[in-house]
């Protein structure tokens, strides 16, 4: 087989080292790719398949895209699945032989981008690699867009559960598994779609510990593992270890961004597992995935997008830490008092750019001198805010007032250093001010003289040659030219070369021409190429003053938040929550924060709750369905949680005892694919929560035991309430919806739960709901008539209620079983015969009687038993 | 003649009166708001569609109706603020005449619903031209909601006085931002045709009121105003002097917590300003004018917006010492803070001996420099340009010597602080002087003790106000407030 031409050898010798990628290999102004990934790319973007000679018999496949829109072919690409190296020319073509340097420069990964225009701006895009152990889980997730990085460690049992958990928290895009934990991989691709993962990849421990150690150490400039609250905690390291390389392998220009390492540990934040997330709808919609519908579509009333970000991680790490509420609630609560201050911060608020992202941009070498003018307006913002700041008492507020700098010397050097209105690329030129560098001002003089120069000569040419419409001109091809009209050419002088015709006109250079016009694009590449270098050196100053900005930035990004929950607070008459450490969570006027958003029309009927973990311990709430059932005691959850997220709640007074989860059971999903039925789902969510809820917790059970026959169902609705309700065995406080109006009987049997049913008001055949929350069990279910409104055809309504008629008349009780009676658990004896015991035994005096005589009175009371 | 006199059935002779309590969509607005306020909410909610003709609807958080007083509520000359003959004179609340319910439901099909805080459930009842239905049992939060469709749906001739949507609507806005200026711990929200118009916070503080209604410009160009002429007490705010208007929209008074109109009272504020602003441009105010109860009478006008005071001229006194002072503190104040000010006066060799009158601002407030003759010379690169100093016409002699011995103590201070200072600020000041002879003095021009002579010729004097107090201009040199 003949040898690959140089270049192409050159190819497939980086190909090599870039196997599982799309390899982007720069040629000209296009990014090429040959042979298979010719072929994979071309069908799946779309995009003409064509061929290039390689030195070999056939032609080699080739596919290509223009290199200034390349990102959205990546970001196709990244959506399918591939990861995408980009290798560029790394030296200037030269006419010699040798060939053009080449060298990957970046690889593109699902977790590790950094350009604006591929990332969401109000999300975090975190990459996440994992690493287990004996009964322990390291997991790490960095945003290298903004230079997050966290840390955590799971043990205990349910690692797997756990680890969804955080997952489901962060929503990664993309997952690096440790390759000694292949089994996981499998639990983790069956949750990839719910997380909204792209990719999961396994990544093995190529480097022993002490060197994961070190890099460790070295990254965020740490003496001892024990610094970064590491100690111990080998998979902690290991999955560290496995990000940080990865990082630095796909971004090549190291990982400066990421300085700080954040340890967290789980029990910081309120416990809500997938699900639940998921159930109370906290940042997208259960139907669509849609933002508008959720929690957070009410309360993000941001206006920079790092607040944007972090309202969204508020809202998913409700804390537990009283102190720290309070301190968040202080500051809403100052923020809702001064609505005119709130106004005005909000108005700078709304003007200043992405510092987070921008910084990284920044410092990557990757930021456009529109980007790095955007920082100084924002810093522009900044002194004003902070004298919005200056009068403020709060603690929280106060310190947003010190971290936030006003960056002075950023705003100082980007004024003198780059034009006031500057361009988005650096190719063109005319990014550096004017007096910010002799040498670049040298030269555009000089370019400015030329434009004079030309003009002279013009002027002189007309005259010597008496040429009256004579010009000088200017093409990319020919450079300057000196154009003459047709009528004019006999006047001509010799030293006119002639380079080019048309209709009407000749073009002419000279000697003079060319050599001025040599020095002209001289100046202008001098001038590019030193802009270049001087803008270059601008951010890198400004990189060097990271940790002022990333301060100033994350103050921003909380003042906003207070901001936003300070706004929605006084547009929707919030209150103030007051957070104890007790286990009461009793709320007045409570509603759902985002129904009442959404029906505007009809006021929303507000309802109380009680649950003091003692006489209310569990609130059992029956009537029939779409009454409103579902919306109240998500409203209680969705309350509580915004509560313990420092935040009003929608109510006109709530006491909230911290609650250290939030568990929820709605819903009926079958998970088919997963091969699990209805009841089955059901019931491992129930085993979950039964297994992991404490006395702290927070229940929400909507119709435990739905899936299956009515008895079974019951029973083990029944079991749970009993198995909850007891505090020796679990005591938390729960929420429990039922259709079955016969466990109303629980409340009698058991002192800390109390029947609550949903008002319904009926007229002949028709209900109207009351949607209000009243004490006592529901005296029917009215399922009939909930289908009657539902839209159910009238013969089948009428024939159901035929139905219903005669079952009821068969077994009376089993129909109405609420009716009052006496004993709360069915006897085994029917009343007559224990009265008729009970009443002889009364009578009798046994220090009277002989041992034969008590011996034949035993003989009557077991012959009475016994009838 | 020859035509026989009719008695008027009772409902129609509903329909007559009712018709002079309900006007438009605005009056109907404006009763109910007061029920909710008088009802104790603290959030006020108005919807209105196409401009309130086809729909009207309040929402309170106030204490509700009771289930058996809802159909009452309705009657004619049924109400619950006062209960005889006695409480005319004392009229606490806003609404007291008993007609407004009854007016509504004769004229438009009303929806009501209520609930109490003792009460579990609420209560729905619906009336319509007057005819109601029953009470039934309704799911709903706390306080009053009633929805009011179609006005004059059974009276086409007043259907047909009716302006368009817009001009309606417009007058039902203007309406509810009175309200809410007045009552500025409630928090008004005012959506009309589904979109969010205004939304007051409920703070208690007027300002955060003004500025959601108004916005910045006016609420950061605003005096705090508070004044006793016993038994009147004046208290709000009022515009800055270089903040000018070109009418007379942004003036709100209130007496009594009620929005009024009162001539009175425009004349007294415009008085005020009379040396400050240029002619044809008026001030914006938010006053306040708290007076005992007799001594006004509110029942003039069934808008309740006219009403007529026992004693005008005292009011009017009231008012327009009031803004005076107001002025001149504000003034004095600015005039003790600029430090450009400051140097300039230290020029010149007798700095505000200008004791009265003459001094009047040479260009519109906000432009330009204001010659001050031997006085102070502004640059109009100075921080507030305000035309301060203004010690106002009819100023009688023993006050204005007053004011001038002030002044003076006030320079000298000035000027031995700024002696002790290295440089001079030099020629700004000085460079600037648009000589603008203002008729009666030139740069140079002597003052002269009482009021200036063009006034005496041109109007009438008002009646001299009271001297100001000494303490107020003792404060003033001290730079206090």
């Amino acid at each position: 087989m003949a040898p690959l031409s140089p270049m192409m050898q050159q190819y497939m010798d980086i190909k090599e080292q870039h196997k599982d990628e799309i390899l982007f290999f720069r040629l000209g102004d296009f990014y090429e790719m040959f042979f298979d990934d010719a072929i994979k790319v071309s069908k799946e973007l779309e995009l003409t398949l064509t061929g290039r000679d390689c030195g070999q018999e056939e032609r080699a496949p080739m596919c290509g895209v223009p290199y200034h829109s390349c990102e959205a072919y990546i970001q196709r690409l990244l959506k399918k699945g591939y990861n995408v190296a980009v290798c560029e020319q790394m030296s200037e073509p030269t006419k010699g032989p040798n060939l053009v340097e080449r060298e990957v420069i970046r690889i593109y990964t699902p977790g590790t981008l950094l350009e604006g225009g591929m990332l969401e701006e109000g999300k975090n895009n975190y990459l996440c690699a994992v690493a287990t152990g004996k009964n322990r889980c390291g997991v790490c997730f960095a945003d290298v867009s903004t230079g997050e990085c966290l840390v955590t460690e799971l043990r205990g049992r349910d690692v797997r559960q756990k680890l969804v958990d955080q997952l489901g928290k962060f929503s990664p895009s993309e997952i690096l598994l440790c390759q000694n934990s292949l089994q996981l991989k499998y639990h983790l691709e069956a949750v990839k779609e719910a997380i909204g993962c792209r990719a999961v990849k396994l990544v093995g421990d190529q480097f022993g510990r002490e060197e994961n150690e070190a890099r460790i150490l070295a990254q965020f400039d740490a003496i001892a593992l024990s610094d970064l609250q590491l100690e111990d905690r080998e998979e902690c390291v290991l999955a560290l270890s496995i990000l940080l390389h990865y990082l630095d392998h796909t971004q090549q220009k190291g990982v400066s961004r990421i300085r700080e390492l954040d340890f967290y540990r789980c029990e910081q934040y309120m416990n809500l597992d997938i699900n639940t997330r998921r159930n109370l709808e906290l940042t997208e919609t259960m139907r669509r995935g849609e933002k508008k519908g959720s929690l957070l579509w009410v309360l993000d009333r941001t206006h920079t997008a790092m607040g944007k970000r972090l309202i969204r991680s508020y809202l998913e790490q409700p804390l537990q830490n009283i102190v720290h509420i309070e301190k968040r609630l202080d500051a809403v609560e100052e923020l809702v008092d001064q609505p005119s201050a709130r106004a005005d911060i909000a108005e700078h608020l709304s003007h200043i750019a992405d510092v987070e992202r921008l910084m990284s941009r920044i410092v990557y070498g990757s930021a456009s001198p529109k980007e790095v003018k955007a920082l100084s307006f924002t810093a522009q913002q900044l002194p004003p805010v902070r004298d919005l700041l200056a009068e403020r008492h709060s603690s929280a507020l106060v310190e947003c007032h010190l971290q936030i700098s006003e960056l002075p010397e950023i705003k100082e050097l980007v004024d003198r250093a780059i034009e006031d209105d500057p361009p988005v690329t650096l190719k063109d030129g005319r990014v550096i001010k004017r007096g910010y560098n002799a040498e670049v001002d040298e030269l555009r003089d000089l370019i400015e003289n030329s434009k004079d120069i030309l003009m002279q000569m013009e002027a002189r040419l007309k005259e010597e040659t008496g040429i009256r419409n004579l010009k000088i001109g200017f093409n990319k091809v020919f450079g300057y030219f000196i154009e003459v009209s047709k009528s004019q050419t006999e006047l001509v002088p010799d030293g006119f070369i002639r380079k080019q015709t048309l209709v009407n006109c000749e073009r002419y250079i000279t000697q003079e021409l060319k050599e001025l016009e040599n020095r002209i694009l001289g100046a202008n590449d001098s001038i590019i190429a030193l802009e270049r270098t001087l803008y270059d050196g601008v951010c890198k100053e400004i990189a060097a003053r990271i940790e002022e900005v990333e301060t100033t930035a994350k103050a921003l990004a909380r003042l906003d938040v207070f901001c936003s929950f300070a706004e929605v607070s006084a547009r929707n008459g919030y209150c103030r929550p007051q957070m104890t450490g007790g286990s009461r969570i009793q709320i007045k006027d409570g509603r759902h924060p985002v129904v009442e958003q959404l029906q505007k029309d009809v006021p929303f009927v507000p309802n109380d709750t009680l649950l003091d973990g003692r006489e209310n311990l569990v609130a059992i709430i029956t009537g029939p369905n779409m009454a409103g059932k579902s919306t109240y005691m998500r409203q209680v959850a969705l309350i509580t949680l915004m509560a313990q997220v420092g935040c009003f709640v929608p109510a006109s007074a709530a006491e909230i005892g911290v609650v250290d989860a939030v568990f929820t059971r709605v819903g009926a999903s079958d998970d088919l694919s997963a091969g699990k039925s209805t009841f089955m789902v059901e019931m491992s969510e129930v085993a979950y929560i039964l297994d992991n809820a404490t006395k702290q917790s927070l229940l929400i059970l909507d119709e435990i035991g739905r899936g299956t026959s009515t008895f079974d169902g019951m029973s083990i609705a029944r079991a749970v309430i009993e198995y909850i309700a007891d505090p020796k065995k679990l005591g938390a406080k729960t929420l429990f919806a039922t259709h079955y109006h016969e466990l109303t009987e629980v409340e009698r049997a058991l002192p800390n739960v109390k029947n609550y049913n949903i008002a319904v008001k009926k007229r002949g055949d028709d209900i109207t709901f009351l949607r209000r929350i009243i004490p006592g069990g529901a005296d029917e279910s009215y399922g009939i008539e909930v289908a009657k409104l539902a839209g159910v055809t009238g013969a089948v309504v009428e024939r159901a209620k035929e139905i219903l008629a005669s079952l009821e008349a068969q077994a009376p009780q089993a129909a109405t079983p609420a009716a009052p009676r006496e004993e709360a658990v069915p006897d085994l004896f029917s009343s007559a015969v224990e009265s008729a015991l009970v009443q002889k035994v009364r009578e009798i005096d046994p220090n009277a009687y002989t041992p034969i005589e008590a011996l034949n009175f035993l003989y009557e009371l077991v012959k009475i038993a016994r009838e | 003649m020859g035509q026989k006199i009719n008695l008027l059935q009772g409902h129609v002779a509903e329909l007559i009166a009712a018709g002079e309590v309900v006007e438009r969509p605005s009056s109907i607005v404006k009763e109910l708001i007061e029920n909710a306020i008088d009802a104790g909410a603290n959030a006020i909610t108005v919807e209105i569609g196409e401009g309130g003709i086809r729909l009207i609807r309040i929402t309170d958080n106030g204490g509700g109706i009771g289930r058996e007083d809802v159909p009452t509520a309705f009657l004619r000359h049924a109400t619950s603020k006062i209960a005889c003959e006695e409480d005319l004179s004392h009229i606490g609340t806003l609404g007291f005449r008993g007609e407004a319910l009854a007016a509504i439901a004769a004229v438009c099909r009303v929806e009501l619903l209520t609930r109490t805080p003792d009460s579990q459930l609420g209560t729905r009842y619906c009336i319509e031209g007057g005819v109601g239905g029953e009470c039934e049992d309704a799911g709903c939060p706390q306080g009053t909601t009633i929805i009011a469709r179609d006005i004059f749906y059974n009276t086409p001739a007043r259907m047909k006085f009716l302006k368009k949507n817009v001009t309606e609507g417009n007058a039902v806005e203007s309406v509810v931002q009175k309200t809410a200026l007045s009552h500025p711990q409630i928090s008004f929200r005012f959506i009309r045709d589904g979109v969010d118009k205004l939304h007051t916070p409920g703070t208690g503080r007027l300002k955060d009121a003004v500025r959601e209604l108004f916005g910045r410009s006016v609420a950061d160009n605003l005096i705090e105003v508070s004044h006793e002429v016993p038994p009147y007490r004046v208290s709000g705010y009022i515009s800055k002097p270089q903040y000018a208007k070109s009418n007379r929209t942004l003036q709100h008074f209130y007496v009594n917590g009620r929005f009024v109109k009162t001539k009175t009272g425009m004349a007294a504020l415009e008085q005020g300003y009379k040396n400050v602003l240029m002619a044809g441009k008026f001030p914006a105010c938010f006053l306040f004018i708290e007076m005992p109860s007799e001594l006004v009478d509110v029942n003039v006008h069934p808008a309740k917006i006219e009403v007529r005071f026992a004693a005008e001229n005292d009011v009017f006194r009231a008012v327009y010492t009031a803004a005076k002072s107001a002025i001149l503190n504000f003034s004095d104040q600015t005039a003790a803070l600029s430090p450009a000010q400051a140097k300039a006066a230290a020029e010149q060799p007798l700095p505000l001996e200008k004791g009265t009158g003459g001094w009047r601002p040479a260009a519109p407030s906000t432009g330009g420099s204001a010659v001050r003759g031997t006085g102070e010379l502004h640059s109009p690169t100075a921080a507030p340009r305000t035309p301060d100093g203004r010690y106002g016409i009819g100023v009688s002699g023993a006050a204005a010597d007053l004011l001038r011995r002030s002044a003076t103590l006030r320079a000298e201070a000035q000027r031995e602080r700024s002696e002790s200072t290295a440089e001079r600020s030099v020629p700004k000041a000085v460079s600037q002087q648009p000589s603008r002879p203002s008729g009666v003095f030139s740069a140079g021009a002597e003052r002269r003790p009482g009021p200036a002579p063009h006034q005496a010729a041109t109007r009438p004097r008002p009646p001299p106000p009271p001297p100001p107090r000494l303490p107020t201009v003792v404060r003033a040199y001290l730079g206090k407030r």
